[in-house]
């Protein structure tokens, strides 16, 4: 239903008595006669868009919500970045900030017409108390509804990223962060996204986005979950995110088979860790966890140092991966489709890929002079 | 010769001419030149600091602030100044250049939309709206003879010398060719 002009006033009648302030304070600062600022508050006249905006600038309100159509539910949501702890590190600080901006491009694409697609629906994880068998029969149960079972995940972190997405409807965001973070997952609405900092090797990074995962489809992100140490988790959904994750890179069944009647040897061990690109401690757990070998063969394969472990197919990938940067690639293509019809600026799309605005212009735009016209030499932009 | 077609100015395309103290010719060659109130609000709070500002504060050009009041129309505002690149929560941002171009698409089709602002030039060119920068505009005031040549070049030369974001052609000859 359309957004009423009562339901307006209404809305910020409630966020000026919620902020504390007074009619007469709001007034002064938005630079109106007290007398206009009430009329227009009990409907006698209608707010002006500079009026409203200088409001929600003063009171600190959203204004998607302030102007949401009638029955949307507009109670604020609080800012992520609220939810940061004092003493954060600026790497949380940083995807937070970055979180809050996809948040804000799905919410605008969204009032666009152009919602996130709806995920599929995927199986809740089982009632049961122990949140690692949680995390495993949840894994393989998400494998089974997207049709792979015990097939190999793709082994390029850029490929997978683009299969999560396609699979299971949710946004992989890549992109370099300081030290102190390794990912965290959003929900909102319909959109999904889980954002990993590639500030550490890929086989990590690949560990963060099935940990991540896992936090959506378990409903354990209410808006935002955040991981400062994917691996230091302690509590039940940590636990079950982990056991998901390492179930999910490595089914059981497909470990099995590859280690049947084989020697667990150094050859295998690097056999694995090229077939499933994870961390050697990674593997020396799932293995551990799978009955394969017991906590002195988990050890000893965690302690392996060889040339040959170092030299493992997909280490140089591995190193690559860092600093790597990668929109997510189902708002990137909303944003694109909204860019064509001029609905989205390029500044919007720039910052989603983390480049220039006016040399991504340059690129999808003619120039601004050229030497056809009779002019010589080339066009410039004088900043 | 001037023209009368309407035009909506942007802020940064005011002050070009402002910080060179030639917001005249904007008025000779646009006499049906507009604003809108958040264009306004922008001129207004820029102009606490930067002193060649004030010329356009309660000028009689480019007149009384275009304000839009619907309900709709107010929420039509903040998607188009969000995609523009301004967030929910920086309500002001881009709010001028958001207001131009839905008075444009909404109220006035045809009017022309004066800005420096390559996005939201862009912008408003893939919605259908003719859009017109300094060096346009410099080049209208040589064709009416505001202007002579090299003078209209030089002119936008200075406007880079005092830091403004124009496009800058190479030579005078796409502003005053003669």
């Amino acid at each position: 239903m359309a957004l009423s002009p009562l339901t307006l006033a209404r809305r910020i009648k409630d966020a000026v008595h919620a902020a504390g302030r007074s009619q007469r304070e709001v007034a002064a600062a938005i630079g109106i006669d007290p007398t206009a600022l009430s009329k227009a508050l009990a409907g006698q006249r209608a707010f002006k868009s500079l009026e409203v905006a200088l409001i929600a600038e003063f009171l600190g309100l959203s204004t998607d919500l302030l102007l949401a159509d009638d029955g949307v539910e507009t109670s604020p949501h609080p800012a992520l970045a609220a939810r940061i702890q004092a003493g954060t590190g600026p790497a949380v600080r940083q995807a937070v900030q970055l979180a809050e901006q996809l948040r804000d491009l799905d919410s605008l694409l969204t009032d666009l017409g152009r919602p996130a697609r709806v995920g599929l629906p995927f199986p809740a994880p089982r009632e049961m108390a122990d949140p690692v068998h949680q995390g495993e029969l949840l894994a393989k149960d998400v494998r089974r509804s997207v049709g792979i079972e015990f097939d190999d995940l793709p082994l390029e972190l850029e490929t997978l990223a683009s299969w999560i997405e396609e699979s299971l409807g949710i946004d992989v965001c890549i992109t370099p962060l300081p030290v102190g973070l390794d990912g965290l997952a959003l929900t909102s609405g319909q959109f999904r996204l889980v954002l990993v900092s590639s500030g550490v090797a890929a086989t990590r990074q690949r560990f963060t986005v099935g940990h991540e995962i896992c936090h959506i489809l378990s409903g354990d992100v209410q808006d935002l979950t955040v991981d400062e140490n994917v691996l230091g988790g302690r509590t039940p959904d940590e636990q079950r995110a982990n056991a998901f994750s390492a179930a999910f890179l490595m089914p059981s069944q497909a470990i099995q088979a590859a280690v049947e009647s084989r020697p667990l040897d150094e050859a295998l061990v690097v056999e694995l860790l090229g077939r499933f690109r994870v961390s050697l401690d990674a593997l020396a757990f799932r293995l551990h966890n799978v009955g394969i070998v017991d906590a002195t063969g988990r050890d000893r394969i965690r302690a392996m140092s060889s040339v040959r472990i170092a030299l493992r197919p997909g280490r140089v990938h591995d190193l690559q991966a860092r600093n790597e940067r990668r929109a997510p690639e189902g708002l990137l293509g909303r944003a694109m489709d909204a860019f064509a019809v001029g609905q989205l600026s390029i500044r919007a799309l720039s910052d989603l890929l983390g480049t220039d605005s006016d040399r991504l212009l340059d690129e999808l735009s003619p120039p601004r002079f050229t030497s056809e016209d009779g002019g010589p030499g080339e066009s410039t932009y004088a900043l | 010769m001037t023209d009368h077609k309407r035009i909506l100015f942007d802020a940064c395309t005011l002050e070009n001419f402002a910080v060179v103290a030639r917001l005249g010719l904007l008025e000779k060659t646009y006499p049906n030149g507009a604003w809108t109130d958040g264009t306004e609000l922008e001129i207004r709070r820029g102009s606490i600091e930067r002193l060649h500002l004030r010329t356009l504060v309660g000028a009689s050009w480019p007149g009384t602030p275009i304000a839009a009041e619907d309900p709709l129309a107010l929420q039509q505002i903040d998607r188009i100044r969000r995609g523009l690149g301004g967030s929910p929560t920086t309500p002001t941002r881009h709010l001028g250049e958001a207001q131009i171009i839905r008075h444009i698409s909404h109220v006035e089709p045809g009017t022309v939309f004066a800005t420096d602002d390559r996005p939201a030039a862009d912008f408003a060119r893939r919605r259908g709206i003719r859009v017109v920068d300094t060096p346009d505009i410099l080049r209208a005031c040589f064709d009416a003879a505001l202007l002579e040549c090299p003078e209209a070049y030089e002119l936008l030369r200075e406007m880079v010398e005092c830091g403004r974001g124009v496009a800058a052609p190479p030579s005078h000859w796409h502003i005053c060719p003669s």
